[in-house]
């Protein structure tokens, strides 16, 4: 059951990457960007979904993918108009299918309901489409889309299912020609007994043409009496085959004399010809023909399924043809070929999508073998530290060939500590194209309209960052749009175009992700969110707050600005939430509002969780890391420029600015006096709110690249501490959470710095 | 030492499969871990503190790349805390997904065990100590508690 189940867990990560295809497909048409390539991809995805599903089993899957196949098809031959109705329809048809796999994938039910309203919905676009063109009359297109659900993979086999030689997805495509045959095929025990199989027989059948096969098991008896090595199936195989019938008789050459065969001629008959119980996929499989630069590819993959030709068909334009031929193994069951065939066609889509800039050669990797590399790799820089450094404590001298070579070392482990991060970088845009739906949804919910606009979605950044940026960018899109966008009228009345656009953009920074969330809606209203968080007690009543500090006060705790709760946002949970899970990922998120215009949330977060520059300070006896990126300088102060602020608070002055010092050693616990602020190094750094304030340690060690590595995972989570690393040493190092250890030390009372308080717990 | 073994309440339901135990010393009383939770058995290194740990928490050290957390068993039953000294020795154990250390001050013996041999905590024993300690055996004259690995290590409420 193992092996079926990895199968499955092909197919529905194949789905994953056909559903993201098929949106971003629809998008662009919805867009006006699209070309027949487009169209064709979209057409791709839905087929390859629901040949998989085929295979499985997945009737309703099946069926849907079907229907909406069908109405596909129409606008694939240029019948059906890509009118913005009919793209919408099928933008909810894709979210529908994407529900139907998830359901599929986990058990639970989709919205039959609704699925059935699309399906009429699409049904009706096909019969539009097929009404202006008189030979194909619309009864006959719902006909055949209500039959769909029965011949996708009826092949005459229902009888037959306890046997694994499951020969469902080859039924339907193929190359199909004027000559009929009706070939009865049963192979005897000798047969066997020499090593053919019945299966490649059938195969290189399927390569011929267009075929049916029906298998009759009346012979078979029953178990007790069954003879292991014996011969019990007959094969009737309906072929249709531009060959003549010498080929086909080529086929049963080596088992001619080991099995009884009858190759008969028929004329075209109403039964056993998938064209005509299809209509649809007789138009397709016409196409195919009438395309003659695809007909090499088609002919060679149609041996094995029937996602095979389509696949073939993409990759046209692609110098090696050979690719599609490859892509079936031969003479394995069925169904694992069904899904290294729908893996070979997912591939495709891929180069397809990256465009003419050359198709990028990829393979699978199980993540925990990448992880465990980077593991690996982490120790190797450790290690490779640790080893120069008693080298050098040993008295090795810096200009030794030895050193020279520590140093080449050096440089190449942290290459491939590069380039096995690089393995798990991945472009954002696999969080990108979940948004489109998002904004639909959103958009219906909430009756506005929205317009999404995505930059940078190539930039790359590592897996776990990628799989938790998904859900605060969920919520920050579903405020800018509750919250941040105007309803229409609002809109026309302020001389804005009706429809609001929401701007995610992607960007690399100083060695950081940037993503921005931009709005062009009517920005904070900042009088009613101080009003709320005095009324929430957020704030004191008298505060006096910048423009800047009162944008913030949303990312407080228990601060809502929406005036009655929606479906959508403004449950209580908001932007502390997305703050605090920003913060949990090393990132920042900071918000630039302009009344009228809109406003920009920008969230900046590490490329990867894996390693982290930092500083190495000494605080106590102990040595900790402060991450480099919350660094903005550090300095000496003079006790002149230690100001006491009453109790054991202290300010630094720096230039013109006064700015709290953090005893770190003492927020820490590592030591209960108040160290002498002259004898050490204090170190400024920012917190998100742009807040910035003086860390004390006792001294500074050096500035390094460290592993970092998770305290949780054996322990738990520790207040002030952001994870652990190992230094050179050996030893374990612990890693400062800047923030919390900032926001721990303000004194109570503070109201902006209570919020903070509780947001860093 | 066996690393793949099947978990200490599989064997629990038969009386009569014995188990093996590994026992230490923390000053003058023994007691004893299930082997099969044991993974292995180092020498003491100085741990790295974490602030605002528990006291029984020593600190974390490196244990090839991972990061061990110390738990001094002593403190942690409401003894006085072991002051770690070079012969002093950490004990690491696996419960579930977890893997900490265990300071003791040294490791005496294996023992081989049937689970009648094993007596309730008797009931005078403080809350502490029924926390920890599973059971008790009378072993050629000594007493000897087996310790309950499970709750050794703070709860964290799970990371918001």
């Amino acid at each position: 059951m193992d092996a079926m189940a990895e199968i499955r867990q092909t197919f529905f990560e194949e789905c994953a990457e056909q559903l993201a295809e098929l949106e971003a497909g629809l998008l662009a048409i919805e867009n006006g960007e699209a070309d027949s390539d487009t169209v064709n991809a979209v057409f791709r995805a839905v087929h390859s979904i629901k040949g998989g599903a085929g295979a499985f089993c997945l009737d309703d899957l099946v069926h849907f993918a079907h229907v909406f196949e069908t109405t596909l098809d129409e606008m694939r031959s240029g019948r059906l108009d890509s009118s913005e109705k009919v793209v919408k329809i099928m933008l909810r048809s894709a979210d529908a299918l994407a529900d139907l796999v998830t359901a599929a994938r986990d058990g639970g039910t989709a919205d039959a309901e609704r699925n059935a309203g699309l399906i009429d919905e699409l049904k009706g676009l096909v019969a539009l489409a097929k009404g202006e063109e008189p030979p194909a009359p619309s009864a006959a297109a719902t006909a055949g889309a209500g039959a769909a659900d029965g011949p996708v993979y009826d092949d005459g086999m229902g009888d037959f299912d306890f046997t694994p030689v499951a020969v469902d997805l080859s039924d339907l495509m193929g190359i199909g020609g004027d000559n009929k045959f009706r070939i009865v095929f049963k192979p005897s025990p000798r047969m066997y007994a020499k090593a053919n199989e019945a299966n490649r027989v059938l195969r290189d059948v399927y390569a011929l043409g267009e075929a049916k096969v029906s298998c009759n098991t009346a012979e078979v008896p029953l178990l007790t009496a069954i003879d292991p090595e014996g011969a019990y199936l007959t094969f009737t195989i309906e072929l249709s085959t531009a060959e003549p019938e010498e080929k086909v008789r080529e086929v049963f050459e080596f088992v001619e004399f080991d099995c009884d065969l009858s190759i008969e001629a028929i004329d075209d008959g109403p039964d056993g010809d998938i064209e005509a119980d299809d209509p649809d996929i007789a138009e397709i499989l016409a196409r195919i023909r009438a395309e003659p630069d695809a007909e090499p590819a088609p002919a060679q993959a149609g041996k094995a399924d029937e996602e095979a030709p389509v696949a073939a068909k993409a990759s046209q334009p692609e110098p090696e043809p050979e690719q599609a031929k490859a892509a079936p193994p031969p003479a394995k069951p069925a169904a694992p070929s069904a899904a290294a065939a729908a893996k070979a066609d997912a591939g495709g889509d891929g180069k397809g999508g990256a465009g003419a800039g050359g198709a990028a050669q990829t393979i699978r990797v199980d993540l925990e073998r990448v992880d465990r590399l980077i593991d690996l790799v982490g120790e190797l820089v450790i290690h490779q530290v640790m080893l120069s450094q008693r080298a050098y404590q040993a008295g090795l001298a810096r200009a030794s060939d030895v050193a020279v070579g520590f140093d080449e070392l050096e440089q190449l482990t942290r290459e491939i500590q590069d380039s096995v991060m690089a393995i798990r970088a991945q472009p954002v845009k696999s969080v990108f194209q979940r948004l489109p739906r998002l904004v639909r949804e959103v958009a219906d919910i909430s009756g506005k309209q929205v317009r999404l606009v995505t930059e940078g979605e190539w930039t790359e950044v590592d897996k776990t960052v990628i799989e938790r940026l998904a859900d605060p960018l969920t919520h920050m899109i579903r405020n800018a749009i509750d919250h941040g966008l105007e309803k229409p009228e609002e809109r026309l009345a302020g001389g804005k175009p009706e429809e609001g656009v929401v701007r995610v953009a992607a960007m690399h920074r100083s060695g950081r992700i940037v993503i921005e969330i931009s709005d062009d809606g009517a920005g904070i209203n900042r009088k009613r969110v101080k009003e709320i968080a005095i009324k929430k007690g957020l704030v004191p009543a008298e505060a006096n707050l910048s423009d800047e500090e009162t944008d913030n006060l949303i990312f407080l705790p228990g601060f809502s600005t929406a005036d009655k709760i929606s479906s959508l946002s403004g449950r209580g949970v908001g932007m502390d939430v997305v703050k605090r899970s920003i913060q949990a990922l090393g990132g920042r998120v900071s918000i630039t509002s302009r009344p009228g215009k809109g406003s920009t949330f920008t969230m900046s977060l590490p490329l990867t969780l894996a390693v982290l520059d930092g500083m190495i300070v000494s605080v106590g006896d102990q040595t900790v890391v402060v991450p480099l990126t919350a660094i903005i300088e550090t300095l000496q102060p003079k006790a002149s420029e230690v100001k006491s602020f009453g109790g054991d608070a202290r300010l630094v002055q720096v230039r013109d600015t006064f700015m709290p010092l953090v005893d770190v050693a003492r927020e820490l616990g590592y030591s209960h006096e108040l160290a002498s602020a002259t004898g050490g190094v204090a170190i400024l750094v920012e917190a998100e709110n742009g807040a910035r304030s003086a860390l004390l340690v006792d001294g500074i060690q050096g500035q390094r690249q460290v592993v970092i590595k998770s305290l949780e995972a054996n322990y738990g989570r520790v207040p002030g501490i952001a994870a652990a690393t190992i230094l050179g040493d050996g030893r374990v190092a612990l890693i400062l959470d800047v923030d919390a250890v900032v926001a721990t030390s303000r004194v109570e009372g503070n109201f902006f710095n209570s919020g903070m308080k509780h947001a860093a717990e | 030492m066996t690393t793949v073994s099947p978990p200490l309440n599989d064997n629990r339901s038969d009386p009569r499969s014995a188990r093996e135990l590994i026992a230490f010393c923390i000053g003058e009383q023994e007691f004893c871990v299930d082997i099969m939770s044991v993974r292995e058995i180092r020498g003491w290194t100085q741990a790295t503190p974490l602030p605002h740990a528990p006291s029984y928490v020593n600190g974390v050290i490196n244990l090839r790349g991972a990061v061990l957390p110390i738990v001094d068993l002593a403190a942690r039953l409401g003894f006085p805390r072991t002051v770690p000294t070079a012969r002093s020795v950490i004990i690491v154990v696996r419960v579930e997904l977890q893997l900490f250390g265990l300071l003791v001050d040294a490791v005496s013996d294996i023992l081989t065990i049937t689970d009648e041999l094993l007596q309730p905590t008797p009931d005078l024993a403080s809350d502490l100590a029924k926390t920890f300690v599973r059971g008790v055996m009378a072993i050629e004259g000594r007493m000897i508690s087996l310790i309950a690995t499970d709750n050794v290590l703070p709860q964290f409420q799970s990371a918001a």
